[in-house]
Order: structure tokens, then sequence, then C-alpha cells
């Protein structure tokens, strides 16, 4: 049989992989003065591209199926975590090459095999010399996450994953500022990077052990025909679920998300808490949903209490660190507790077939779009206004930042709101969402204790806009206007922000053909 | 073409807030001061056309929740929107005097502009609250009215403005929390039931097993308790207004904590008759202490406005306690209350505010003999009390008269004690009136050499609470005219729930 590739389907992970390797080319030829320009170019046109390709296929309603010889599922909401992905990198392009915020200078260090302070690293400096390979890393971890959104195999899922990682390791250590934090925090994002993916690979194994195929399907196939406990498959379960839930940075698995923001570069902390979260969340629902549906009664209420302790702890931490990056950590710990609601509250089940698919499903998307927009939007705001004071995001430089910049404080303002979940933003309409979800399919306390737990974060964002508002200005407070770029990522998060909050309806709407999930 | 009447009521000062901010001066403050009429304006057209044409609008707005945007105008909506535009007017007309600014650390640090923008927001928002006729757009209204005030508390009042306007946001935003949580509940279960709608109207039919009626009753009825508040949860209340300026706080006691009580009317009960029945014995004792307490503590009070913000818990304890008596009496009774507390305590608020400002009289004690200096501080004083107290003849006593006969009739003995915990107001405010006003004036306690001298209130002062009062006075001498207004609201949920009470009770 002659194997029969879907290139039309693929073409959004084929170009994505095809402009990473053309770009590592471009390192090889062309002159070091024109890379830089090359190399955005060329990155922008291969997301572009692949955002044109999976509009496409998003319109044309046949382009739904297994593709790859059954690698990956060109499904509805492959595409529209496609579209989230590729959207949210395209934003964070705009933040990779920011440098007007940073006295011209890139973010990112001119020499990362020179020790900091270095006679190497200060030869580097004066001939401005810069790193262009970040865009094929970006391309490349890009790439991985478009794989493993729309894995349909075990294999598939994990080399997505790795894909994704490594050139994330390498991207974190790669900070003019501050580097040593930054190399320490690509150092301890390796090596438990590393031992998740060993520990998601070996639950990979055992699933094959236990069902004899990596294929999806089949795995869901020998679920249904289990006549007794197969203890293989829970230890499988177990372990690939673990694996998954390091990367998003879950309960108990939480430990490296504040350390590793807070050591990369700012751009970087935006890719991992934006497209890695989107791609890593979405790969555990198509996980615990597809092969593993069938299982519901065995992972439903384990994921309940890792959702509620996940929102807890980043909640409580969020409350005591001064440093900017280090809260929005937190609360991007907290949200990924929040992604997994709509998981938790699958609510029938009759043999690998979720009927609550097409809810939790609609549900996460509008979550994952409104934390997207508030976390690209924050950290926006974050690298303009802790780059400018050169104090690593300290709390300091936003102190009576509405006196200095009223606009600035504004958006600030807005998505603190919705971060806090008051209604008229996007994060009230993804809360109630979420909460009655959960609360219909019968975890009452999960949706209360959620609730309980954002007000205890509130208090954490509440302090930022008193700072900003109520406190007078100081030395180190920001006062000049962000470039173009930025302050147009900015407005426009600002302003789909209140739009999701005004008209949930309406942006729900986008995604409502695209949530039946392919088996 | 049809006019969005209620829309425009709450839009024109949110509008107006956006179009006096680069106005300067005195043009600025003419400019509010005409938005505020206008929305007063807005609000009496709407109440003579309610009388001939249906004025509510729907139009479906969270398709997904069964939202909608649904305002009414019934009796309880209308006596409460154009109270409060009445006392926004006020606040807007004195306000900025009053500024208890006291040196440079204290002095304000935004420009007076924002005042009259933020007030007004504040406005619109506790106004569109008050027209909301379904769940989720009332929470929107309640929420988001929490920002201009935290943002009046924080940029005009005393040295310690910033903590106390972020004690207030916290204690408010608890209070949202909790009604998110009973939203949540809510829409869960009327999407379960099949019929997904947050309209009153139609969340007034929807059964409720008992056991989840009496756990949103509690999340209703602890999120309105602590907007009210309620005694046990009211410390943020009497510390925030010690730091606020008293116009703000003003508008904060008066008009954004009535949303507190006309929640309870309109969801609480209205929503969870059943559930308000089987809790009913306990929330009368809560309301008892509030009333007890509040009296006792407004009599112990040093500071002026602290001791104002008392009388409203006392006041507020009463309404909870006319409410839950679950007569139909006693509950019409309370809603006349709620319109009389807006505006007595809210003109209380303001004298104290002015004798503050003229006289630098921040407690009780600092000075006394005021009279002498300031007789018609004075007399607006002595009135602005009776009128709470509620001496015969103001809005009021009527109010204070007909909840007791409801409770009278089912639940005597409660009565009874009510009764007697309203007597404190005479005596605080009869005490007050002889340590401020009566005696040889002379410094007591503020031997500090910059002793502002002491001014009698101005003449917009003057005539500003004579307004308020006038108001309360002549709406005491025919309070039928309101009361039958109030009890015309239909078909509001207060009628269906009084219903569902006066079948399930007996």
């Amino acid at each position: 049989m002659v194997p029969v590739i879907e290139y039309l389907l693929l073409a959004p992970c084929i170009v994505t992989f095809g402009a990473a390797s053309l770009s590592i080319l471009v390192e090889a030829v062309v002159v070091r003065r024109l890379r830089f320009p090359v190399q955005l170019v060329l990155s922008t046109t291969a997301i572009i591209t692949a955002l044109a390709f999976t509009v496409r296929n998003w319109t044309s309603a046949d382009a739904r199926t297994i593709a790859a010889l059954g690698a990956l599922a060109i499904d509805g909401p492959a595409m529209a975590v496609w579209v989230l992905l590729l959207l949210s990198a395209l934003a964070v392009l705009v933040l990779l090459v920011e440098r007007a915020s940073n006295n011209g200078l890139s973010a990112f260090t001119s020499q990362a095999s020179a020790p900091p302070g270095s006679t190497e690293e200060n030869v580097a400096e004066t001939t401005r010399a810069e790193h262009t390979e970040i865009f094929s890393l970006f391309l490349f971890s890009l790439s991985g996450m478009l794989l493993l959104s729309a894995a349909s195999t075990l294999l598939s899922a994990f080399v997505g994953c790795e894909v994704m990682s490594l050139p994330l390791y390498l991207l974190v250590g790669l900070a003019r500022r501050n580097r040593t934090l930054s190399q320490e925090a690509a150092l301890k994002y390796f090596l438990l990077g590393a031992t998740a993916s060993a520990v998601f690979l070996y639950g990979i194994a055992l699933l094959f052990g236990a069902a004899g195929s990596f294929d999806y399907a089949d795995i869901a196939a020998t679920i249904s025909k289990m006549r007794s406990d197969n203890l293989l498959m829970y230890a499988g379960l177990g372990l690939s679920t673990a694996g998954l839930l390091f990367k998003l940075g879950a309960f108990p698995f939480h430990a490296w998300v504040p350390d590793i923001y807070t050591g990369a570069p700012t751009a970087i902390t935006t890719f991992l808490a934006t497209c890695a979260k989107i791609a890593a969340v979405f790969a555990l629902l198509r996980l615990l949903f597809v092969p593993l549906g069938a299982l519901r009664w065995t992972w439903q209420t384990p994921l309940a209490l890792i959702a509620l302790l996940t929102i807890a702890f980043g909640a409580i931490g969020a409350l005591t660190p001064r440093n900017m990056k280090r809260v929005l950590a937190y609360s991007a710990i907290m949200n990924v507790g929040f992604m997994l609601l709509p998981i938790v509250a699958a609510s029938t089940v009759q043999t690998g077939t979720l009927v609550s698919d097409f809810v939790s499903v609609s549900a996460l998307l509008f979550h994952l779009t409104v934390y997207a927009l508030m976390t690209l939007g924050v950290f926006a705001l974050t690298l303009w206004v802790g780059g400018a004071s050169g104090s690593n995001s300290n709390f300091d430089a936003w102190r009576g930042l509405a006196r200095r910049n009223p606009l600035l404080a504004a958006m600030m303002g807005i998505f603190m709101l919705s971060f806090i979940g008051i209604p008229g933003t996007g994060g009230f309409a993804s809360k109630l969402l979420l909460l009655t979800l959960v609360w219909r399919s019968g975890f009452a306390w999960l949706a209360l204790g959620a609730l309980a737990f954002s007000f205890v974060v509130a208090g954490c964002y509440l302090r930022i806009i008193r700072l900003m508002f109520l406190e007078p200005p100081a030395d180190l407070t920001c006062a000049t206007q962000p470039s173009k770029g930025v302050s147009v990522l900015v407005s426009i998060c600002a302003v789909l922000l209140l739009c999701c909050g005004l008209f949930p309806s309406q942006v729900a709407d986008i995604f409502s053909n695209m949530i039946g999930l392919l088996r | 073409m049809i006019v969005p009447w209620l829309t425009l009521i709450f839009v024109v000062p949110l509008f107006g807030a956006a179009i006096v901010l680069p106005l300067r001066g005195a043009r600025n403050r003419l400019a509010g001061l005409i938005i505020s009429g206008l929305t007063l304006a807005m609000a009496l057209t709407a109440l003579l056309l309610s009388q001939s044409h249906n004025l509510a609008e729907q139009v479906l707005w969270l398709r997904r929740f069964g939202a909608w945007y649904a305002l009414q105008f019934d009796g309880l909506s209308a006596s409460l929107v154009i109270a409060t535009a009445v006392l926004s007017s006020a606040v807007l007309a004195i306000g900025l005097e009053l500024d208890t600014a006291t040196d440079a650390t204290s002095a304000p640090t935004m420009r007076p502009e924002v005042f009259t923008s933020l007030v007004l927001l504040t406005e619109a928002l506790v106004i569109g609250a008050f027209l909301a006729a379904d769940l989720v757009l009332f929470f929107l209204f309640f929420e988001v009215s929490l920002l201009p005030v935290y943002l009046l508390i924080g940029y005009w009042g005393g040295a310690c403005r910033a903590m106390a306007a972020s004690r207030f946001l916290m204690f408010s935003l608890a209070s949202g929390f909790l009604l998110f949580g009973g939203i949540v509940g809510v829409v869960t279960t009327v999407s379960t039931v099949g019929r997904s709608s947050t309209l009153l109207s139609a969340l007034a039919n929807v059964e409720f097993t008992p056991g989840m009626e009496r756990l949103l009753f509690v999340l209703f009825f602890m999120a309105f308790a602590l907007k009210g508040p309620l005694v046990p949860l009211h410390s943020w209340l009497t510390a925030v207004v010690k730091e606020a300026n008293p116009a703000v706080s003003a508008l904060l006691i008066g008009a954004v904590d009535a949303l507190g009580g006309y929640a309870m009317i309109r969801f609480t009960l209205g929503l969870f008759p059943n559930a308000a029945l089987w809790a009913a014995p306990g929330v009368l004792v809560i309301a008892l202490i509030s009333i007890w307490y509040g009296g006792f503590a407004a009599v112990g009070e040093r500071h002026l406005v602290s001791m104002a913000s008392y009388t409203s818990i006392s006041h507020f304890g009463f309404i909870v306690f006319g409410i839950f008596t679950l007569t139909p009496t006693a509950i019409n009774g309370a809603a006349m209350y709620l319109v009389a507390h807006l505006l007595s305590v809210g003109a209380l608020v303001l004298v104290c505010g002015v004798l503050q400002q003229s006289s630098g009289v921040a407690h009780f004690g600092d000075r006394r003999g005021l009279r002498q200096r300031a007789p018609a501080t004075a007399a607006l004083f002595l009135l602005v009390g009776l009128a709470t107290l509620p001496l015969p003849g103001f809005l009021g006593f009527a109010a204070e008269l007909q909840v007791l006969v409801g409770a009278g009739e089912r639940h005597p003995i409660f009565a009874l004690f009510a009764v007697i915990g309203t007597l404190f107001a005479t005596v605080y405010v009869t005490w007050s009136y002889q340590r401020l006003f009566t005696g040889t004036h002379k410094l007591d306690m503020s031997p500090t050499d910059a002793v502002p001298t002491v001014r009698d209130a101005t003449t917009i002062e003057r005539s500003v609470i004579a307004v308020l009062l006038l108001l309360l006075l002549a709406f005491g001498c025919a309070p039928q005219m309101l009361r039958n207004y109030i009890a015309s609201a239909e078909p509001g949920t207060t009628a269906v729930a009084i219903t569902n009470i006066a079948e399930g009770g007996e």
C-alpha cells in the first residue's frame, strides 16, 4: 500500500518546520549584518503562511481527518488550537525583536558561550554580535507545539513534546541581563524537563505494554474490551499524565515555574506562558479524552484534586513576591489549574466517547483565548516597564505609574481586573463558563474552592493596582512611551479582552464548529 | 422609534463622566451638576412614562448563560434610582469642598476634574444595578461600581486613604466573590433544568432543590450582608469612612451600600423564598444584633462620620429585619426605609462633613458651643439627625412604623426588641448635638496653634442639605404616595416572593 500524506492539511506543520530548517541555513550563508532582518522576515512569513493554511483548512468542511498515517488528528480542535498558537507566536515574535525598551539592545545575550562578565563577552558586546539563532529555535519549538497539540499517537505526542522543549531549554538561558540567573533557570528547566520527559516516555511504554499499540484509537479500543483492572494501564495513565502536567506546570510539578519564568528573557517567558501551555494542555485533553476516556472514573477525581491544589498553590504563592515576573509566574500556575477544570468536567462517558467533549473543548478554547490575551498583554507591559528600569521587573518600576503614564496604567489595570475576574472582562466570562461546567458535572466543591482562591489571589492583583494608581511615583517609575509594536500589541490585547468580556458568546461562537475530537 | 429611556438614565452619567473630564474649574463642576440633573430628569421622565408605557428593555446578551441585557423600572427600582440621582447631585455640588486634607501628606494628588467624573461613573453604575432585571447584568454593575468608589476613596481623603481604599475593595471583592459563587450555582441549576435564563422573572419560577436553595441563599445573603453591612461583617465600613472624604462616604454609605439592601429584597428573598423562610429566625437575630450594636456603637463613637456609619449599620439591620419578618407589609416598609435611609444617612454624613470642614472638628469633644459661630450648621445637623431618628413627619418614621406593624403581626417579641434598638438613635442624635453645639464656644482638646476659624455652612451647602431634608419631609407627610408606588412593583419578583412566602408560610 502506498502511504498517503495529506500535504494540504499538514501544511501549517510543514511550513513551520521547513522555515525552521531554512533559518539554520540562513545562519550559515547570509552575512551577519543581514541575518537579523532576513530571519525576522522568514519567521513572520512562515507563521503567517501557516496561519493562512490553517484558516483555509478551517473553512473547508472536508478537511477533518486523521492524517499522516494516523500520527496527527487534524480535527476541529487541532485547527482551533493551531490558530491560537500561531497568533500567540506572532505576538511573541513582536516581543522577541523588541529593542526600544532595552536601550536599543536585544534582550538576548551577544555570546551565549562566553561566561558572564568575561572578556569574550565584552568583545561580543562591543562588536554588537547577536544570536539570530533564536529565530530558528523559536520556529522549531513552535512546530513541536503544533505537533504536540494534534498528536494522535503516543509517539507523535512524545516527539512533539521534545521538539517543543529542547529549543526552550536553550532559549531560557540566553538573557542579556542577569545572565547567571538565566543560566541557572535554563539548567533547572533542562534537568527537571528531561526527568519529566523520561517519566512521560515511561508512561508511554507502559501504555504500549498494556494496549499493544501507540495509536490512540487502538488504546481506546483495548480499554473498552478490558475485562478486569489492568494495573499496567493505570500506571501508564498516571505517568504519562504526570509528564504532561510537568510541561504545564501543574501541582505537584509546579515548583520550577517561578524560577524559570523569572530567569528567562521576558519574550521567552511569554512564549512559555502562552504557547507551551496551550499546546501541553491540549495534548493532555486529547490524551485523557480520546485513548483514556473510558478510564474517566479513575482519573477524574484525582485530576479535580490536582486542579484545586494547583489553583491554591498558585494563589498563595502569588501573594508574597515583589517581582512582577514572579507574580505572573504564580498567576500562570493558578490559571493552569483553571485550564484543568474543563478536562475535569467531562461528564458523560460511553466506552471512550465523552459526550461532553463539545462543552469541555469549547470552554477550554475560550479560556485559552482569554488567558493568552491577558498573558501576552501583561508580559508585553512587563517587558517594557521592567526593561526600562533595568531592575529585573521589580515592583518599584510600577509605583505611581498612573500619574506618569495613565494609558499604560489603565491597560495594566484592565489586565489585572481580568485576572481577578471582574465582570466586563474576559476573565469573568471564562471563569463563569468553567465554573458552571465544573459545578454541573458534580464538582461543586471544586467550583467554590476555585472561587475562594480567586479571592485570595485578588489581594495580589489589588496590590499592583494600588501601587500603580494610589502611590506616588518613585525614581524608578517607568516614564516613557513604549515602542510602537509593543503598544499596538498591548492595546489589541486589552480591547479584545474587553470584547471577550462583553460579548463572550460571539467570541465562543468562533469555535462552535471546532469542537469534535476525532478518534 | 422606541426610545430606550431606562438605558438613557445610566448612559447619560456614563458618557457625562468622559465629557466633563477636559473641562476645568467651575465649569467642570457646573457640567457635572448639569449631567447629574439631566440624569434625574431622565429618571423622572421615565417615571412619568412608566405610568402609561411599559419601559422594560430586554435583549439577549450572553446566550450561553441565558443572561439578558434587561432593565426594569418598578416602584422599588424607580424610587432608589431617583434617590441615587438626588444624592449624587448633592455630592457633586459640595463634595470637593469637604476635603479633609490637613497637611501636605494627605493633600489630594489627583486633579479635581477626576472627582466629578468618578462620582458620575459611580452614579451611573449604581443606577444600572438598580435597573438591572437580570442576575448577571446586576452583577456586572455591582462589581464594576466598586472601581470608581475605590479610586474616590484612594485619591481624596486622610493620610491613610490608600490603606482604607484597599480595605474597601478587598471586602467588597469578598462580597463579589460570594455572589459570583451564588451566580455560578444559579446558572448551573437553570442550565440543568433546561430553561437557561438568568432573567429575574424566569428565575423566580425555578424550583431549586432544598439543599441547593439553602446553599445559594447563604452565599447571596453573606454577599449582601457584607455589602450592607450587617454586624459581624461591618468592620470595614467604619474604618473606611474615617479616612475617606465625607462626600465620598455619603455616596458610599447612602447609594452604594443601598445596593445591599435592595439586593436583599430582590435577590435573596426574591429568588430563594423557601430558604428565606428556613433562615428567617437566625437572620432576624443577626438583624436585631445589628440594630442594637449599631446604636450602641454610635453612642460610643467619637469620630463624627464614623458615628454616622454606625447609624447606617443600625439602619441596615432594621431593613434586613423588615425583610425577613416575611410579611408583605414589613417588606414594603423595609423598601421605603431603604429610600429614607439613602437620603437621610447621605444627608447626615454630608452635614458631618460640612461641620468637619468648616470647624476642623473630626471628633466629638474637639470643640463645643459651635451653635454660636455656626447657627445654620447647627440647625441642619439637628434636623438631619431628627430625620435619621426618625422623627414623625419624616419619611423614615412612616417606613419604620410600617415595618414594626408588619413585624408585629408575626414576631411581636422581635418587634419589641427592634423598637428598643431604634431608641438608641434618640440618644446619639441629641447627645451629639449637645456635645457639639451647646454650651459656650471654646477649644477643649485641640491645643494646636493652627486652629481653623469656624465658619458657617455656605449657601450652597445649606441649600443642598435643605433639599434632601425637604424630600424626606415631603414624603414623610404623604408616605402613602411612595408606599403605594413601591407596592405596585409588579410583576417584579418581590410580589412573587411575597406570595410564595404567604402560601408556604401559613
